[in-house]
């Protein structure tokens, strides 16, 4: 084989280009290779990603669809789908009226689409009634944005669509119970406040109409039914009279946890004004039978006695005028006479035994005297004579020295006594111009005096006032005065009337005092005389 | 025809056995003829009309009242007089019994003057009744004794129609009209038409 230098160079060079094209080639394969694993590895994460929207879309529970500038369906998805009912197929693509809208609504739809395309829609969200496609209807509250590309272009608008039908619904449920709740309170005739300690006082938290209308919305009322019992509560309700309202309440406290977590007061006030006034009526009546049942008991007691004593006194009297009338006519015989005189002293031991019997009465009903002072006797008549003055219109003056001696007396009875003179002075005093009846005490004698001063009508012999059944009133016994008279005498003092130069009447009471031991010895030593 | 009656018994009616013997005794005393009685049922069990006489009753008794009882002798048309006996405070009762047409009341203890003179105005009463009632029923004789059809004529003359009218009226004729007048006038024992005319007009005033 021939073979030349030149030949061999050129088959030389010719394997390094060969050696040199294929490293070429196989960088080139590698650079390959490299790319398509790159371009692999990002399909893969882009179909991940787009797999993880999807199911990010699917599983949401809030509808999302977007409409395009038209206002035409460019996409919902499947929450949306599920909430309307409506295929996804069904729903691309579609232009209003959309098939979720409620008929005979259309109107409303349509004004609702057109602000949302206009830009309108109120970042709070709108609610708006939607309709199934199995035709039940629910509540959605759906939220609108724009929607835009990349390049910040806007190509339509998003929206989210929640079903709120059934928050809606106790929302609703809430509101009735409150206003419920609230109409019971506003309807209730207690005044129910709630107040809650401040450093400026108290503020009020709530209060009720018939609060607010008796008070107004200032803790006054609270604070004033309080009556100062902040930091004790019971159970217990306490009477109260309201001086601002004139008015009386039955009030309860009671400590609470307010809504923001505060210690507050509520207050429950109920008007009993008319309760106790209806209380107070009775209880003047009660006290008004009492004590004319004590005065009429004494003068029914008096005309029964009167009665009974009569019968024993007519048939003596019978008798023996029968036996006089026999005498005188001459043909008496003592066969007639003897058995009706005989007769006649059995009546007169009846009479006797009635009489004892009236003495047992009087003696287990005689007074119990002790030493006491006129002023305590005096405060006590005139209390209970304020209701006849409140009714008349009349004032009782009095007017006492001090340093007193006491009077030995039995106090319930110059209390009657003393009560009794008022009652009849006011009664008297009930059409006077003057109105004011005077009780004047003075001492004479050791002798306290009272006196009881009227401006009524007056009588021109007041003397009179004293005997018995005698009275000015209608529907008086005409015992008062006499009895009163009575239970004087029995304490050695006397009782009188003397007509007024100026007009009325003026009753005057006598008592002795007890300021020296002699006297006070000799109304012991006739006690027990009597 | 009945004799004429006089009331001679004083009844007495009270619960109180002292008070109504005492009474009795004082009547009796003053020569009545009394019969007393303990209540107004015991009293209206025995009384006899043909027994006439004057009340005195005890206002207050247990059962039957005197005014109850005053009602009952109103209810039989009795014309006893009645005098009630009151207690003290009785007045406005004793009053609505003398509106009932009571005489007078006694308030006991009673005084002897004022009985005696309460009880003669009650037999004075009761026997003015009684010749009333009397006289009342020898005029109802009388004028029972009148047929029929003089009946009628003295009707038309009381009524002053003349004689012819009331042949008219009738359908009689005027003879047989007087003959009846005379017959009238005989029977009723009047001799004038003014007497006539008394007698015929007494009847309505006394049964009025």
């Amino acid at each position: 084989m021939f073979i030349t230098i030149d030949q061999e160079m050129r088959q030389h060079r010719l394997i390094w280009v060969v050696i040199a094209l294929s490293v070429v080639i196989v960088i080139a394969l590698l650079i390959l290779w490299r790319y398509t694993r790159y371009r692999s590895e990002a399909e893969a994460a882009l179909i991940a990603e787009t797999g993880f929207r999807r199911a990010m879309e699917n599983s949401m529970s809030t509808g999302m669809r977007v409409l395009d500038l038209e206002g035409r369906i460019a996409y919902v998805n499947p929450a949306f789908c599920r909430m309307i009912g409506w295929n996804e197929a069904d729903l691309i693509g579609r232009l209003p009226p959309f098939p979720y809208w409620v008929p005979g609504m259309h109107d409303t739809h349509q004004q609702t689409l057109e602000s949302v395309l206009a830009g309108k829609a109120p970042s709070s969200g709108l609610e708006l009634e939607a309709q199934r496609r199995d035709g039940s209807r629910f509540n959605a509250r759906m939220y609108v944005s724009p929607l835009l590309d990349p390049q910040g272009n806007q190509i339509g608008w998003m929206t989210s669509m929640t079903d709120i039908t059934e928050p809606k619904r106790i929302r609703e449920a809430l509101t009735a119970a409150h206003e419920r709740f609230m109409t019971v309170l506003e309807g209730l005739d207690d005044a129910i406040s709630v107040t809650a300690d401040t450093n400026d006082g108290l503020e009020l938290l709530f209060a009720n109409r018939t609060y607010r209308r008796l008070f107004g919305a200032q803790t006054n009322g609270h604070d004033e039914l309080l009556a100062g019992r902040r930091g004790r509560y019971t159970d217990e309700s306490v009477e109260i009279f309201s001086a601002s309202v004139q008015r009386w309440f039955e009030v309860q406290h009671r400590m609470l946890a307010w809504t923001d977590g505060r210690r507050v007061r509520l207050q429950v006030a109920r008007d009993i004004t008319e309760r106790r006034q209806h209380e107070e009526t009775s209880r003047i009546q009660q006290e008004k039978i009492q004590i004319t049942s004590r005065l009429t008991t004494m003068g029914e007691m008096a005309s029964s006695l009167a009665h009974e004593l009569n019968q024993p006194l007519t048939a003596i009297a019978n008798y023996s005028m029968g036996a006089v009338a026999m005498v005188k006519s001459g043909h008496a015989n003592m066969e007639a006479l003897l058995p009706a005189l005989e007769k006649a002293a059995a009546q007169a031991q009846r009479a006797g035994k009635i009489i004892s019997r009236i003495r047992d009465f009087v003696k287990r009903s005689e007074p119990r005297r002790q030493a006491i002072q006129i002023q305590t006797v005096m405060d006590n008549a005139i209390s209970l004579a304020e209701i006849h003055s409140r009714k008349r219109q009349v004032a009782i003056s009095h007017n006492v020295p001090e340093n007193l001696p006491d009077v030995f007396a039995d106090p319930i009875l110059i209390e009657q006594v003393l009560l009794n003179l008022l009652k009849n002075g006011l009664e008297s005093m009930e059409h006077s111009a003057v109105e004011t009846l005077v009780v004047a005490v003075t001492l004479h004698d050791n002798q306290i005096e009272v006196a009881v001063t009227d401006r009524g009508h007056g009588l021109s012999d007041p003397e009179r006032l004293f005997e018995p059944f005698f009275s000015t009133k209608s529907e008086g016994l005409g015992m008062g005065l006499n009895i009163c008279r009575t239970i004087i005498e029995s304490h050695h003092g006397r009782l009188w009337a003397v007509s007024n130069p100026e007009g009325g009447t003026t009753f005057r009471f006598t008592l002795p005092c007890v300021s020296s031991l002699e006297a006070q010895k000799n109304l012991q030593s006739e006690e027990l005389l009597t | 025809m009945n004799a004429p009656q006089t009331a001679s018994t004083v009844y007495i009616v009270d619960d109180d056995e002292a008070v109504r013997d005492s009474l009795r005794w004082l009547l009796e005393a003053n020569n009545y003829r009394v019969r007393a009685f303990p209540s107004g049922e015991s009293f209206l069990a025995e009384y006899d009309e043909k027994r006439p006489g004057v009340l005195i009753v005890d206002v207050r008794m247990p059962g039957m009242s005197g005014l109850e009882l005053q009602e009952q002798l109103l209810a039989r048309k009795s014309t006893m007089p009645i005098v009630f006996i009151t207690g003290h405070g009785d007045v406005p009762m004793a009053v609505s019994t003398i509106k009932k047409g009571a005489i007078d009341f006694l308030e006991k203890p009673f005084d002897e003057t004022d009985l005696r003179e309460i009880v003669g105005r009650m037999f004075e009463q009761a026997n003015e009744r009684l010749s009333q009632a009397q006289a009342q029923r020898e005029h109802d004789a009388m004028l029972a004794r009148l047929t029929a059809r003089e009946q009628q004529v003295l009707e038309r003359i009381v009524a002053g129609r003349l004689n012819k009218q009331i042949a008219d009226d009738l359908g009689i004729s005027i003879k047989t009209v007087e003959a009846h007048r005379a017959n009238i006038m005989e029977k009723l024992q009047v001799t004038t038409v003014a007497d006539l005319m008394k007698v015929a007009l007494i009847k309505p005033e006394i049964s009025a």
